[in-house]
């Protein structure tokens, strides 16, 4: 599969994408660029919300220290650049990019003007 | 009640938007600038009225950022924005650090552009939708051809110099269904950091290819599949990403985010003729049946904090404040947001006065569900399901 040529790759995960948005194949989607579809997955349009999010946020807030902190209070190989950087590196968006995605992200003082 | 510096509900100014021309030298199908056609320029005069008012304003308590936008600022000369930086150096006589970005298609970007970048140590992003086959079908030029050979060539160039750059990519329906090729697409040209807008509804834009109920769990998907992607051999920063960490982690339990654009006088944007406003910048320019524009004074003759006064304002204001109120009561996402976009409910719903928007659901809520989602996978040991919370 890796050895495909990446053009054609693309023209027949195009074919595909058209025949399954004409049918009516519910839950299902493609997954990656192997075609592959996540069994997981395909459940999600059926799950039904267990917790509430901000229930759901507390609870991995909880887990992972009162201090938690983005790259440090997490395991190290789960979130993507956090695996051996600093929290100045998650800083390194500039402020306005808080405007457009609309997510100024809370961080006390110093981190409101430089932030992530 | 005047606007004071000491105001909390009034700045500190964070963020400067300057158009120095609503020109761009391509045509982009999802465009939200209505006179990107008009090759006005700001003039010396402008920047001039600008930085006096911004340092005498009292608003300026910190470092805050300048982002020359809303027209494709590469279209200047290098040697306009030396002058401006030097005109801005003149008026703040405090110091305060001031940081400039630049957020460009990438076609224009020469020899001269780096030396500008590295002699100013400005922020440069490039806007690119990954591979061709998708950058190509909405990013043009006014005679319909692509500009991503274009572009490439000017990210190449910027990688030459080893001049840092982020990439801005705009998902759009056609594009989520290729996570795995936009992340080889950065891998290809050494790109770390990618932030992701979803295609809005915004003044001329007024229809998305993301409308429908179906796009939640579609984003859902690509985001759920490209955090996969980005931790893995070329490490990427997702600016999505990092944002909802920040929403998770920074706000406390108490205490919920406030976003820039709700909060009066911290985002002040002005267009090339000295026209300013303030809130959402996308505003700037825009027409509205209910309150004609978005402009609340001109530099020239006008300070912030008297346009903070002024009926307009005050009326934009109280609307923008009860939506947010409106947020605050109905949705379960407001501690890890704050309030939303008011540019997009407006356009989206009609009124500042309202709550959900499409970008809520796809930008916030479907982002805080996936990272929220990859947490409780690491915390607990086992895939959960990603259970949606969204209403939809």
């Amino acid at each position: 599969m890796e050895q495909v040529n990446s053009e054609v790759r693309v023209h027949l995960k195009q074919k595909l994408l058209k025949l399954l948005k004409a049918a009516p194949v519910a839950g299902l989607v493609l997954a990656s660029a192997s075609l592959s579809i996540s069994t997981a997955d395909a459940s999600l349009s059926r799950v039904q919300p267990r917790l509430s999010i901000e229930e759901r946020v507390t609870n991995v807030r909880n887990q992972s220290g009162p201090q938690a902190h983005p790259g440090q209070a997490l395991p190290g190989t789960v979130l993507p650049g956090t695996g051996h950087e600093s929290s100045e590196t998650l800083l390194a968006w500039g402020n306005w990019h808080n405007w457009h995605n609309g997510w100024h992200n809370g961080w006390h003082n110093w981190h409101n003007w430089h932030n992530w | 009640m005047h606007a004071s510096p000491t105001d909390p509900d009034c700045g500190p100014l964070d963020l400067l938007v300057i158009q120095p021309t609503p020109f761009c030298n391509i045509d982009c199908s999802y465009c939200y600038l209505p006179d990107r056609q008009s090759k006005k320029q700001i003039s010396r005069d402008v920047l001039e009225a600008i930085f006096d008012r911004v340092f005498s304003s009292g608003l300026v308590e910190r470092p805050f950022t300048i982002v020359w936008h809303a027209g494709e600022p590469l279209v200047l000369p290098p040697r306009f924005y030396e002058e401006a930086i030097a005109i801005l150096a003149r008026h703040n006589r405090s110091g305060f650090r001031v940081e400039h970005s630049f957020q460009t298609n990438g076609t224009l970007i020469d020899e001269d552009w780096c030396a500008f970048v590295k002699a100013n140590d400005v922020r440069i992003g490039v806007s690119v939708d990954g591979p061709a086959f998708l950058h190509d079908r909405c990013r043009r030029t006014r005679r319909g051809q692509g500009t991503h050979a274009r572009v490439v060539q000017g990210m190449e160039l910027l990688r030459a110099q080893q001049i840092p750059f982020h990439v801005i990519t705009v998902l759009t329906g056609e594009s989520l269904d290729y996570p795995d090729e936009l992340y080889e697409f950065y891998r290809r040209y050494g790109i770390k950091s990618v932030g992701f807008n979803v295609e809005e509804i915004e003044g001329p834009h007024q229809h998305s290819s993301l409308e429908g109920s179906a796009s939640y769990e579609r984003v859902v998907r690509f985001f759920d599949r490209f955090f996969d992607l980005a931790k893995g051999e070329w490490p990427l920063h997702v600016r999505e990403f990092e944002g909802a960490l920040g929403a998770i982690f920074g706000a406390g339990e108490a205490t919920s985010l406030r976003s820039h654009e709700i909060v009066p006088l911290a985002i002040i944007s002005v267009d090339c003729e000295g026209r300013f406003s303030s809130f959402s910048p996308e505003l700037l320019g825009l027409k509205s049946e209910h309150y004609g524009d978005f402009e609340f004074g001109r530099v020239q003759t006008d300070s912030f904090r008297e346009a903070a006064q002024t009926a307009k304002f005050r009326a934009i204001r109280a609307d923008i404040d009860a939506g947010v109120e409106s947020c605050r009561r109905n949705c379960p996402y407001f501690k890890r947001c704050g309030g939303g976009a008011p540019v997009n409910k407006y356009f989206e719903n009609g009124s500042f006065n309202s709550t959900e928007t499409m970008f809520c659901r796809l930008s916030k809520q479907a982002v805080l569900d996936v990272v929220v989602a990859k947490l409780e996978h690491a915390t607990a040991g086992d895939r959960p399901p990603l259970a949606t919370s969204s209403p939809l």
